[in-house]
C-alpha cells in the first residue's frame, strides 16, 4: 500500500497516527494444514520406518507442529493467535471453506496456512497468494507479506535451498492447469492470507529435517518475525538464535530411501544421530544443551538465546569434540555447521584388494583394480599413493562412503601385458587427530592382462561409399563380440549432406540379436530417406562390448539414398507376389543342415517393395556350415531364353549366405547365383542368363541358399519381391574388355573410368527403362553413386567417330 | 459450453431418482463471478459480491432489478438484514499498516440510501445486534444468542473447538449451528439437547420449519475434491443431496421461506424453492 494512502487513512480516521503496532494488536489465524494420515496427509517413506508409519514422515505433523510452536510464539509475544486445528486424527480434515470462514469471521489480521510441497529434486520455498500472480491482485498486502516471508524461510541455513530466486506466484497462477478454483483455503478468505510451502517434503534430506521439532520450531519463528516485519510492529525479537547440522566431515549419508535421491553439498554428507551439543557463554557456562533426534537430521537450534558471544560445542563418542565461536544477535539465526571428525583408532588397513588372481592365470583387459578398507580413505592421500606399472591412463571412482576404491583405465588395459599395483604407506584415513593415520605397510602385487582388448567390427551395412533404399532404411553393423546396449544411442550420429541429424527409433532398433556370442546394433532410422540424397554415419568409442572394452576405432561412412523400385525401369514383371500363394515352398530332399525347424516360404505384408505384399523365405541352420535350403517355385511364369537379364528384388538379411535362382527347361535346371545377402533392405539384383542353352525355353523353377562358411548367424529370412525379365537387347553387349572397351570398377560404384580404343568425346548413359540419366562430353568419368543400382546402358562415342553400345550393372 | 443447461438436466435426473418433487434449479442471470449469496429472511432479497470481495449488491428475487449497495473491499461478507428484511447491515474492511480494519454501514433497500454507522476500528462488531431483534451468532468458542433483548454467550457441545454458522429458527426456538470437526448441529435456542444432523457441513442455513440445508465438502488440504449442497428433513432426520455428483458447490444460503440460492466453483448461481417439496 503507498505510504501517502496509509498516511491520508489514518489522518481521515483520526486513530493511532502516532501509536506504533504491539504484537498485542495483531490477530493472527493458523491453519496447519488438515490432519490425519491417509494419502491426502502425504506421507514420505523415510528409514527406518515403515511405510506409512505414523511415527514416521507426514506433511500433516510437521505442518501442526510449526502450526504450534507458531502459536506459542506469537502468543508468547502478546499477540492473539487462533489455530484451525490442534490434533492430527481424520477428524482434523475440517472442511477448507469452514477454515476460511473462521479467519473471516475472527476477523484476523492474517491467515497463514502452513504447508510444505512436493518436489523430490528441488528444494525451496514457495508462497501462494490469492489470484493471478500478473495483474492486480485481491490484497496487495497478502503479496507484501507473501515475499517477506519467502525471504525469511529461504534465509535458513538449515535447508539446502536449490533455487535462489524469489518464488511467490498467484494461486490460480500456480494451479491453473490442474483444478479450478485456486487454493480452497483462500478462495473465500476475505482477510490477507497465503498459504505457504515451506520447503519440499519429497526431497528427502528436507523430509529428514522436518521429522525434527527444533527444524519447525525455527520455521514457525521465521513466520512470526515475518509478521513483524509486515505489520512494522515495535516489537521485535530481542533474543536471537544458533541453529546448524551435526555430520561427519567425510562419511557420506546413508540410510536413505530411496537409495538414489537427490542430495546437494552438506547433505551429501552423513548427519549424526544422538550427537550432544552444548552453548557455552563467555563465562565458561553452558546456557543450553541439545541432543541430535534419531531421524538422521543432526539439526539442532539453541532456542531464544541472549544476544553475546558464545561457543557451540559438538560431540559423540565415536566422534572427536568440535566447538567454533559464534555471535547470537537479537532478531537473527546464527547458523554454525558442526562437522564432526569419526574417530578411527586403527590405521588405515586394506582388507581386500582385485585382481587377486593365482599364479598363471590372467584378467580381462577391462578389468578394474579394486580396493576395500577398514575405514574410509582420505581420497587424496590414497591417489598420491597409488601407482601402476606400466603406467596407464585411468580414473578413480569410491564408495561405501570412501571404505572401496575403483581404478579403472580411461579405455583399457593393454593386452598380454602384466601390470604390478603400488599402494605406498601414503594412504591414510581422515582423522588427523590420530597419529598413525597411515598404511602400515605397502601393498604390491601383479596381474597379467588377457590378449583380447578392443571391440572389433566384423562388418557393417552399408559399407562406405554403398547405397541404401530410400524406404524403412536400417543400418547394422557387428561385432566380435556383444556389445553393452547402455549407450547405444548416444555413440552415433547419421546427418545428411546439410547436417541435420537423421532420429534413430529407439524403440525398433535392436542389439545383440546374433548367435554364437557375436554382437550386433540395427539402427532403424525413423524417417525414409530423401532419394539422391548423401548420409554420413560416425559410430564412436565409447561404444563398448559387454567386458566393457572400447570399439577398436570409430568408424566413419558415407552412402547414398536410392529408390530400388525405380531401377528395374520398363523391364517385364513376372511374378508380382500379391497372391495369396507366394508359389514358393520348400524342397526337403534337396536341403540339408537344418534342424526341426523347418524352412518356410510365406505372403508377408510387412517388409514389401510394391503393392501389398512380397514372399518371405525363411531358414534355421543347425550348424555353422555346409547347409543349403531349396526352395521350388511354381507360380507365374515366362520363357527365358540365353542372355535374356532375370531382374529379382530382393530384401537382404545381411547374413552374407549365397543366392541362387533354378531356371529348368525339360530336365536341364541351370542354378544361378545372385549373390551373397550382404546387404539389409531392398536391393534390385540382375544377372545375366548367358549360361542358358541357346534355342531352348526355360522356366523359373525354384531358389537356393548355400549358407556360407563360419556364419555369425545360422538363421534369418529374407523377402522377394517384383521378379522381371528383360529379353537380349541385340547390338548391345556387355563390357569385354578384349573389345577395348571397358569400365572400371566393375559393377560400377563410385567414380568409373571408362577405357575406350581412341580418345573419348561423349558418353551417353540410360537406365534399364531408356531414360537418359547422363551425358557427359570429352571425359572419360562418371559418378556412378548418382545412378540407383541396377542395369545401364552406355553409348561410348570416340574422336575417331567410331560408336561403342554396352551395359554394365550398378552396384 | 452452455454448462448451466448441463446442470440443469443433470439435476432433473437426480431429482427423478430421488423424489419427483424435487425442482430443478434455475440458473440466474447474474454477473459472472458473483459470490456469496445471502438471502434475506422474507426470500425475496439476494445480497451478493464478487470473486476479489469487492463491492456489495442486492438482487431482487421478484422481479430481478440489480442495485448496487456499495463497493468497498469486503462489503459482502456476511451481511446480516434487519428482521423485516428492508435493511442491510454491513462492514467493509481496509488493511492499514498490516492491521484490518472494518466499518459498519447499512443500505436500506425501500429508500435506496446508505448511511455509515461506525467509523473503521478493530472491534469485532456484533452486526446481528445492531440489526435487531432475536439472534444466533458465531463468536469462535461460543455461541451469542439473544431472544428478547437477553443475549447469553453459550456452548452447545462439551467439546468443540469453536463454532460456525450460527442462526435461529424461524420461531426462534432451535438454535442451527456448525461445529468444524463434527459437523452439522440443532439445539434447542439454549443450547440444550444438541442433535447431529450432518457429519460435516459449511454454510447451514434454516430453509424452512424443519428444514436445513449445507455444503458437504471433501478436499485434499489444497482443493475441494467433491461438495454437494444437502438438505436435511429435521422432522426425519433424513438428507438428500440437491446437486448432481461431479458439481462442485461453493456457497450457499437460504431463507426460512424455503428459498435456496448456491453457486458453483465460476461464479454462476443457481436458485431452487423447496416450498413444493415433500420429504
Amino acid at each position: 500500500m503507498k505510504r501517502i494512502f496509509i498516511i491520508l487513512a489514518m489522518a481521515a480516521l483520526g486513530l493511532f497516527a502516532t501509536e506504533a503496532k504491539k504484537m498485542s494488536d495483531l490477530k493472527v489465524y493458523i491453519n496447519p494444514g488438515h490432519g490425519g494420515y491417509t494419502s491426502n496427509d502425504r506421507p514420505i517413506h523415510l528409514y527406518p520406518y515403515e511405510r506409512n508409519d505414523t511415527a514416521g514422515y507426514w506433511e500433516s505433523t510437521s505442518n501442526l507442529y510449526k502450526g504450534l510452536h507458531m502459536y506459542h510464539i506469537l502468543d508468547s509475544l502478546g499477540a492473539k493467535p487462533y489455530l484451525s486445528r490442534i490434533k492430527n486424527t481424520e477428524a482434523d480434515d475440517r472442511s477448507l471453506s469452514g477454515i476460511a470462514a473462521e479467519a473471516n469471521q475472527l476477523g484476523v489480521d492474517i491467515m497463514i496456512s502452513i504447508h510444505s510441497n512436493a518436489g523430490e529434486n528441488i528444494n525451496t520455498p514457495l508462497m501462494l497468494y490469492r489470484e493471478q500472480t500478473l495483474g492486480t491482485p485481491r490484497y496487495p498486502e497478502s503479496v507484501e507479506l507473501s515475499k517477506i516471508i519467502w525471504r525469511n524461510l529461504h534465509s535458513s541455513k538449515l535447508p539446502i535451498w536449490t533455487r535462489q530466486t524469489e518464488y511467490v506466484c498467484g494461486d490460480l497462477t500456480f494451479y491453473q492447469n490442474m483444478w479450478q478454483g485456486g487454493l480452497g483455503v483462500l478462495r473465500t478468505l476475505y482477510v490477507n492470507g497465503l498459504l505457504s510451502e515451506g520447503s519440499m517434503h519429497e526431497h528427502r534430506p528436507e523430509a529428514h529435517r522436518l521429522m525434527n521439532d527444533d527444524v519447525c520450531w525455527l520455521e514457525a519463528w521465521h513466520f512470526v518475525k515475518s509478521i513483524m516485519e509486515f505489520a512494522n510492529t515495535e516489537d521485535r525479537f530481542v533474543t536471537g538464535n544458533v541453529a546448524g547440522i551435526v555430520y561427519d566431515n567425510h562419511n557420506l549419508r546413508e540410510f536413505v530411501m530411496p537409495s538414489v535421491f537427490s542430495k546437494f553439498e552438506r547433505d551429501c554428507l552423513a548427519p549424526l544421530n544422538g550427537a550432544s551439543l552444548e552453548l557455552v557463554d563467555a563465562q565458561g557456562k553452558v546456557i543450553q544443551t541439545r541432543t541430535t533426534d534419531n531421524d538422521y537430521n543432526g539439526a539442532f537450534v539453541f532456542r531464544n538465546v541472549a544476544p553475546g558471544d558464545y561457543k557451540v560445542r559438538a560431540w559423540r563418542d565415536d566422534y572427536h569434540v568440535l566447538e567454533y565461536p559464534v555471535s547470537v544477535v537479537a532478531n537473527e539465526v546464527s547458523y554454525q555447521d558442526m562437522p564432526l571428525t569419526l574417530k578411527r583408532p586403527e590405521p588405515l588397513a586394506i582388507v581386500k584388494y582385485s585382481p587377486n588372481v593365482a599364479e598363471g592365470e590372467s584378467v580381462s583387459c577391462s578389468t578394474s583394480i579394486d580396493f576395500e578398507f577398514n575405514t574410509d580413505v582420505d581420497t587424496e592421500a590414497f591417489e598420491k599413493a597409488f601407482s601402476i606399472e606400466p603406467p596407464i591412463d585411468g580414473y578413480f571412482t569410491y564408495s561405501n562412503s570412501y571404505r572401496k576404491v575403483t581404478f579403472k583405465p580411461t579405455l583399457s588395459f593393454e593386452r598380454d601385458t602384466k601390470y604390478t599395483v603400488t599402494v605406498s604407506t601414503e594412504a591414510k584415513h581422515t582423522d588427523n587427530f590420530n597419529a598413525t593415520p597411515n598404511l602400515a605397510e605397502p601393498l604390491v602385487f601383479s596381474f597379467t592382462t588377457l590378449a583380447r582388448n578392443r571391440l572389433e567390427l566384423i562388418s557393417q551395412f552399408p559399407v562406405d561409399g554403398g547405397q541404401v533404399h530410400v524406404s524403412a532404411p536400417n543400418l547394422e553393423f557387428r561385432f566380435d563380440n556383444a556389445i553393452a546396449p547402455n549407450n547405444i544411442y548416444d555413440v552415433v550420429s547419421v546427418k545428411d549432406s546439410q547436417g541435420n541429424s537423421l532420429r534413430i527409433n529407439n524403440r525398433t532398433s535392436k542389439y545383440n540379436k546374433l548367435s554364437n556370442g557375436y554382437g550386433n546394433i540395427v539402427y532403424v532410422i525413423q524417417d525414409n530417406l530423401k532419394e539422391g540424397e548423401s548420409y554420413t554415419l560416425e559410430l564412436s568409442t565409447d561404444l563398448r562390448d559387454r567386458e566393457n572394452l572400447p570399439l577398436s576405432k570409430p568408424i566413419s561412412l558415407s552412402f547414398n539414398a536410392v529408390d530400388v523400385s525405380k531401377s528395374a525401369g520398363e523391364a517385364t514383371v513376372i511374378e508380382d507376389f500379391e497372391n495369396s500363394q507366394t508359389g514358393i515352398t520348400y524342397n526337403a530332399e534337396q536341403t540339408n543342415g537344418i534342424g526341426t525347424t523347418l524352412p518356410n516360404a510365406i505372403r508377408t505384408t510387412s517388409d514389401k517393395l510394391f503393392g501389398k505384399s512380397s514372399a518371405k523365405l525363411s531358414y534355421k541352420f543347425i550348424e555353422t556350415h555346409g547347409g543349403q535350403v531349396v526352395w521350388n517355385y511354381s507360380g507365374a511364369q515366362t520363357h527365358f531364353e540365353t542372355n535374356d537379364i532375370l531382374g529379382i528384388h530382393v530384401s537382404g538379411d545381411f547374413n552374407e549366405h549365397e543366392i541362387f535362382a533354378a531356371l529348368t527347361s525339360g530336365t536341364d535346371t541351370k542354378w544361378v547365383s545372385l549373390g551373397k545377402l550382404d546387404f539389409l533392405g531392398w536391393k534390385y539384383i540382375t544377372v545375366k542368363l548367358d549360361m542358358l542353352e541357346a534355342g531352348y525355353p526355360y522356366q523359373l523353377s525354384g531358389f537356393k541358399l548355400i549358407q556360407e562358411t563360419g556364419p555369425i548367424t545360422q538363421q534369418g529370412a529374407f523377402c522377394l519381391d517384383n521378379i522381371t525379365r528383360m529379353p537380349d537387347n541385340s547390338g548391345i553387349t556387355d563390357v569385354d574388355a578384349s573389345s577395348g572397351y571397358s569400365i572400371n570398377p566393375l559393377p560400377a560404384s563410385g567414380i568409373v573410368k571408362v577405357s575406350a580404343p581412341a580418345k573419348i568425346s561423349k558418353l551417353e548413359i540410360y537406365n534399364a527403362a531408356g531414360a537418359t540419366v547422363a551425358i557427359l562430353m570429352d571425359t572419360d568419368t562418371f559418378d556412378a553413386s548418382q545412378f540407383g543400382q541396377g542395369l545401364y546402358f552406355m553409348r561410348i562415342s570416340t574422336v575417331d567417330g567410331n560408336e561403342h553400345s554396352l551395359r554394365f550393372p550398378v552396384k | 459450453m452452455n454448462i448451466r443447461f448441463l446442470f440443469t438436466s443433470a439435476l432433473v435426473a437426480i431429482g427423478m431418482a430421488a423424489t419427483a418433487q424435487i425442482p430443478v434449479a434455475t440458473p440466474m442471470e447474474l454477473p459472472q463471478g458473483s459470490h456469496h449469496p445471502v438471502i434475506s429472511p422474507d426470500g425475496k432479497t439476494l445480497l451478493f459480491s464478487t470473486d476479489v470481495h469487492t463491492g456489495l449488491s442486492a438482487l431482487s428475487l421478484e422481479n430481478g432489478n440489480i442495485c448496487k449497495l456499495d463497493d468497498a473491499a469486503a462489503a459482502g461478507f456476511q451481511p446480516v438484514f434487519s428482521t423485516d428484511s428492508k435493511t442491510v447491515f454491513y462492514r467493509t474492511a481496509q488493511t492499514i499498516d498490516g492491521l484490518l480494519y472494518r466499518d459498519v454501514r447499512s443500505y436500506n433497500l425501500v429508500e435506496n440510501s446508505g448511511k455509515k454507522l461506525a467509523a473503521p476500528s478493530r472491534d469485532n462488531v456484533n452486526l446481528s445486534q445492531i440489526a435487531g431483534g432475536d439472534f444466533a451468532v458465531a463468536d469462535y468458542l461460543t455461541i451469542k444468542v439473544s431472544k428478547n433483548g437477553k443475549t447469553a454467550n453459550i456452548s452447545p457441545l462439551a467439546e468443540s473447538h469453536s463454532y460456525l454458522w450460527a442462526s435461529l429458527s424461524k420461531d426462534g426456538s432451535r438454535l442451527l449451528f456448525t461445529e468444524p470437526f463434527s459437523g452439522v448441529y440443532v439445539a434447542n435456542a439454549d443450547g440444550s439437547n444438541p442433535v447431529n444432523v450432518l457429519p460435516k457441513g459449511d454454510f447451514a442455513s434454516w430453509a424452512g420449519e424443519n428444514a436445513i440445508i449445507a455444503v458437504v465438502s471433501h478436499d485434499d488440504g489444497y482443493v475441494i475434491l467433491d461438495s454437494t449442497l444437502m438438505l436435511v428433513n429435521l422432522a426425519t432426520g433424513i438428507s438428500t443431496p440437491l446437486t448432481p455428483e461431479g458439481f462442485l458447490v461453493s456457497e450457499a444460503t437460504a431463507s426460512p421461506t424455503g428459498m435456496v440460492v448456491f453457486t458453483d466453483i465460476e461464479g454462476n448461481m443457481y436458485k431452487l424453492n423447496l416450498n413444493d417439496i415433500k420429504f
